[in-house]
Formats: structure tokens, sequence, C-alpha cells
């Protein structure tokens, strides 16, 4: 597009040269000379053909190591058909920057990690502008650089145990008879018993016959299931002002926040406990990943979650995710929906152990008008009633809060019904 | 305070264009154009112009400036600075229509510019200098130099047009 200063430049220049030579002012004259000369220079046609490279794209984005923590480091190489380029930053969806660069740039785009989870870190678009902004390119395609943040780790020294510990393998003492764990019995040799389990000094005190060996039994050690289930509908703010706003700027630490952090501190402890950990999102379509254990298994866990974002509100899940006999499941949510209450009803309903895990942050009522505090108040009788209903079918609250490992630690103590 | 940031070197706001683009106008008509009501116009129509690029009233600003020289004897000084106020407050005009005001633009972007400002200022100086320093003939003796002229003026209308229909 040819900008209006051509036009400005071709009638000054004609005016200027006309009103001097009719007024016989060679001053005048002259001075439509810059004029004319810069409109045949910017309006002269542009190169063209096979022989010109034209770059394929004019605007890219590289994303670079974080330099520091809580920052992501983006880098934007400009690759503009013009000698500049204005380009506009968006950081994070939150803040938009205009910039204008040379055609050929290669610059730094760095964006303040406030939340965990799936983010546009930055998002560009821009046209060129070439001879001093006369020529202006069309508007570019929207670049679009998105991350996974992982979320922070909490350190849970205890967390509660499956009802039903199964497999040979783990770090739990198991109810039947194998090696590895702590002592089980006294009991006569029986076909398939290692002779280097018989225990010479029961024998030769206990043996009834003669013949007749005595073997030293120990408990086989075993894993146990561990299911995360995050409910990703909503994500709250802890400042209620901003809810059903997306200002994820202003509104504090979020419930997904904290639904993630959760999650990587429960995987984590689990895996470290060698049980098995399984994750599911519970939108429809949601990332599931089946059971497993070790430091790989935990690593695509960690990436998981860290790419566990908000689903719209039309997303609740169809199906519920399959989960092993006698779990312990981790439902984490905010419980404003009953979907994810209703889920953990029907698995303790199914003999798990259930633990729903809190995740609304503490919330900040500041700014509130009466009828929002009062629609607050009301949606939060009708959460703590949700609540009611599942302490009494036997799930097991847990609040993310500062003193979430002590609560946790807690439960993991405290027997429940469906003890093994 | 932000932690956001784009990293672009050293740069200048975009209202600073415009705000040289005012200071470009109003210093020109000051240094040439002693009556103050024209100077208190072009400072005006500058400004506005600053504050509404599309309305192109820099451009209506800068028109003083060929005006306070018809008004006064031609000198090679007063040329020289014409010729370099009109130059660059036409391409800080054009800077403007396309810059945001808010925008940050890069030193380096304006290096094309600045380069381009410096060679066109080279030979249009060059040209006006040759202009006035040559003697001027008395009587009939440089008539021919009109029809020339005028000549040379269809001649560039007619470039300036096919090049900005090209």
């Amino acid at each position: 597009m040819r900008s209006p200063a051509i036009i400005a430049a071709a009638v000054g220049a004609v005016a200027l040269a006309g009103v001097g030579l009719l007024a016989s002012r060679p001053d005048v004259v002259a001075l439509a000379v810059p004029l004319a000369l810069w409109g045949l220079v910017v309006a002269r046609p542009k190169k063209t053909g096979p022989e010109v490279p034209q770059p394929a794209e004019p605007v890219r984005i590289r994303a670079l190591p974080g330099e520091e923590t809580g920052t992501l480091v983006d880098e934007i190489v400009v690759d503009a058909p013009g000698e500049m380029a204005e380009l506009e930053v968006v950081h994070s969806a939150r803040r938009t920057r205009r910039a204008i660069v040379p055609g050929h740039a290669i610059i730094t785009a760095r964006t303040a990690v406030l939340h965990s989870g799936p983010v546009e870190s930055t998002r560009v678009t821009g046209r060129a502008l070439d001879r001093d902004a006369a020529a202006i390119g069309d508007e570019w395609a929207s670049v679009v650089q998105r991350r996974s943040v992982a979320p922070a780790e909490r350190a849970l020294p205890q967390i509660p145990l499956a009802p039903r510990l199964t497999g040979l393998h783990g770090a739990h003492d198991g109810s039947r008879p194998g090696q590895g764990g702590d002592f089980r019995d006294i009991h006569p040799f029986a076909p398939g018993d290692e002779l280097r389990r018989v225990d010479w000094r029961a024998t030769a005190r206990a043996a009834r016959r003669p013949g007749e060996l005595l073997v030293r039994r120990t408990n086989s050690l075993s894993d146990a299931s561990v299911v995360i289930a995050v409910d990703a509908v909503d994500d709250l703010g802890e400042v209620a002002a901003t809810w059903g706003e997306d200002d994820l700027e202003r509104s504090g630490t979020t419930s997904l926040d904290h639904a993630r952090e959760a999650a990587r501190s429960l995987a984590t402890a689990a895996i470290a406990d060698g049980d098995r950990v399984a994750y599911h999102v519970l939108v429809q379509g949601g990332r599931s990943v089946r059971g497993g254990t070790g430091s790989r298994h935990l690593a695509r866990l960690v990436a998981a979650i860290a790419d566990t974002g908000q689903a719209g509100d039309d997303s609740r899940y169809r199906r519920t995710p399959p989960v092993p006999h006698g779990s312990v499941i981790a439902v984490l949510s905010t419980f404003f929906d009953g979907a994810a209450a209703e889920l953990a009803l029907m698995w303790r309903a199914s003999g798990h152990r259930v633990l729903a895990v809190d995740t609304l942050p503490e919330l900040d009522r500041a700014r509130l008008s009466g009828r929002q505090a009062l629609a607050l108040k009301i949606v939060l009788a009708e959460r703590d009633e949700v609540f009611r209903d599942l302490a009494a079918a036997g799930v097991e609250r847990v609040r993310w809060d500062a003193d979430a490992a002590l609560s946790l630690g807690i439960v993991a103590r405290t027997p429940m019904g469906g003890v093994r | 305070m932000s932690r956001d940031e784009l990293a672009i070197g050293p740069a200048i706001p975009g209202f600073a264009l415009r705000i040289l683009g005012v200071a470009v106008a109003a210093g020109a008509v000051i240094a040439l154009q002693p009556a103050p009501f024209w100077q208190v116009a072009a400072f005006v129509l500058a400004g506005a112009g600053a504050v509404f690029p599309r309305t192109g009233l820099a451009w209506v600003a800068l028109m003083v400036v060929p005006l306070a020289l018809i008004l006064d004897d031609a000198s090679p000084s007063r040329t020289a600075i014409a010729i370099a106020a009109v130059h660059l407050g036409h391409v800080l005009a054009s800077l403007t229509l396309a810059i945001p005001g808010r925008s940050r633009v890069a030193l380096a972007a304006l290096a094309p510019t600045a380069r381009r400002w410096l060679g066109i200022q080279l030979v249009s100086q060059a040209v006006a200098a040759a202009v006035l320093l040559v003697p001027r003939a008395g009587g009939s003796g440089l008539a021919w130099a009109a029809p020339v002229g005028a000549i040379a003026v269809a001649l560039l209308a007619y470039l300036l047009l096919r090049r900005t229909n090209s």
C-alpha cells in the first residue's frame, strides 16, 4: 500500500517548482528538489523476480531457555520484506507492545511467569514498512509461541496409601508372603521354599518330627496405585472480583495453579515411594497418562501436568477414566461444579480410597459489590454442602494450602473405610 | 512494575518523531519568518498534525516555509535551512503516518531513512547553491530559462505521476 506521503511530495514538488518559476525565485524552485528526489526514490518500482530472494516467513519465534527463574525468554527473528517492520508483541496474552525494528533483526521478548500451565508466551504480528514508511505492507498472520510451565513442587513426606496393594515390587509391605518385607512367620518347609530360608534354630527348637524343617517367611513388597484426576473446568483466582474475567494478571494464584502443584507434588511423592501413578484430566478429550512408575514416568507426568490448562465450559468429561482396583484416587477440583464430586462419590462407592483435594485458593473478597458478595456466599455454601456429602460417603478432604503436607500426613495416618 | 520486556536495542518512543516534526516546523518558521502570526499558525498546524497525523496538517504547516522565502529576498543560508527543514519535516510526517505514537522505534530501524535523507540533502543543497551562487544575468540574458524550467516542471510532474501510479 502506498502512503499519501508520496502524493504530498509529488504535489509539493510540482507546486513549489511552478510557483518558483512564476515568481522568478530560484530559491523556491530549489526547495522542490528534495521533495522531487524523495518522491522519485521512494516511488521507484521494487525489484522482483527469481533473482531477488523473498523471505518465506517474515517473523519466527524461537524459545530460549530461561535465563532466570520465573521468566520465559523468546527470540523473535524478523525477516521482513522492507527496511522496517512494525511489530505488535503480546506477552502472555496480557500485555501488548508495539515496536518498530529493522527489517532484518533479532529481538528478545521476556515474559514474566505468573502462572504454571500452558501459556502463549509470545504472540507476534506485524507488517513491513519500506522507504520512510511510504510503502506499507499487508498485516502478517500471527505467530505464536506456546510453552508449558511446570508447576512448583512441594515435598510431601507422607501420602495416603491405597487400600489394596498389588505386585511383588514396591516400597510397601504387602499382605502376601514374599521377599524384601518384614518378618511374617515361621512356617513348615514346603516345596518351592528356598533352602537358605530354613531357620535352623527354630527347627531345632520347634520341629515335631525328625526331618521336619521350618522356614522363616517374610512379607512381599508391593506397590500401590495412585490416580490423580484434575478437574480443569474452572480456573478461579484468589481475587474473587476477577472471576469470569479471564484476567490472569490480577487474579493472583488460581485454582489450576494449585491443582497442578498438588498433582506434581503427589506424583513425585508417590513415584518416590515406588507406587504406580496414573493421571487424568477430567474434561472431554482430556489428557490421560496410564499408570507407571520410575523417573521417566514422572517426567511424562510432569509434562502432562504442565500442559493442563483450563477447558471450556461445555467440555465436561463423557467417559469416566479407568482406574485400577483398590487405588487411592486424588480428585483435584474446586468442587463448584458437581461433576467432580459425583465422580469422587462413584469411585468411593467402588471401594477406592478417594481424596477430595480442594484447590480453591484462599479468597480475597475485596472489591466485590454487595450482590457479588452475596452470590459468593451462596456458592460457597453450596460447596460446603458438597463437601458434607463427600465426607458422609467416606471421601477424605484435603485443602491445598500452606499446610497441605501436614493435612495429607494426618489423612495418611487415619484408617479409612476400605482398609486392606 | 511489569517484568515483561521487549529488548529491541537503543530506541526512542514513537511520539518523539512527532515532537521532532513539530520542532522542525516551528524552528524553520522561527528562523525564516519573523511575523508572529505565521509562527503561531505554523506551530498550531504542526502540533495538530502531530496529534492527528492522518489529517496531513504537518504538510500544511510546512507550507509556511516557502511562503517565508517568497516574502523575503533570496539568500543561500535561508534557502539551505528551508531545504533541510522541508525535507526533514516531510520525512517525519511520512513516518508518523505509519508509526504509532505509543510504539518504540529502534534507532537501527531509522538508519536507512537517515542515509536517504543525507543523500538527498547533499544533492539538493548542491543544486540550490549552484542556482543561487551563479551570478544573475541582467536584461534578457537568461530569458530562455523560463520555458526550459516550465518544460522541466512538466517533465517532473509526468515522472512523479507515473511513479506514483506504477
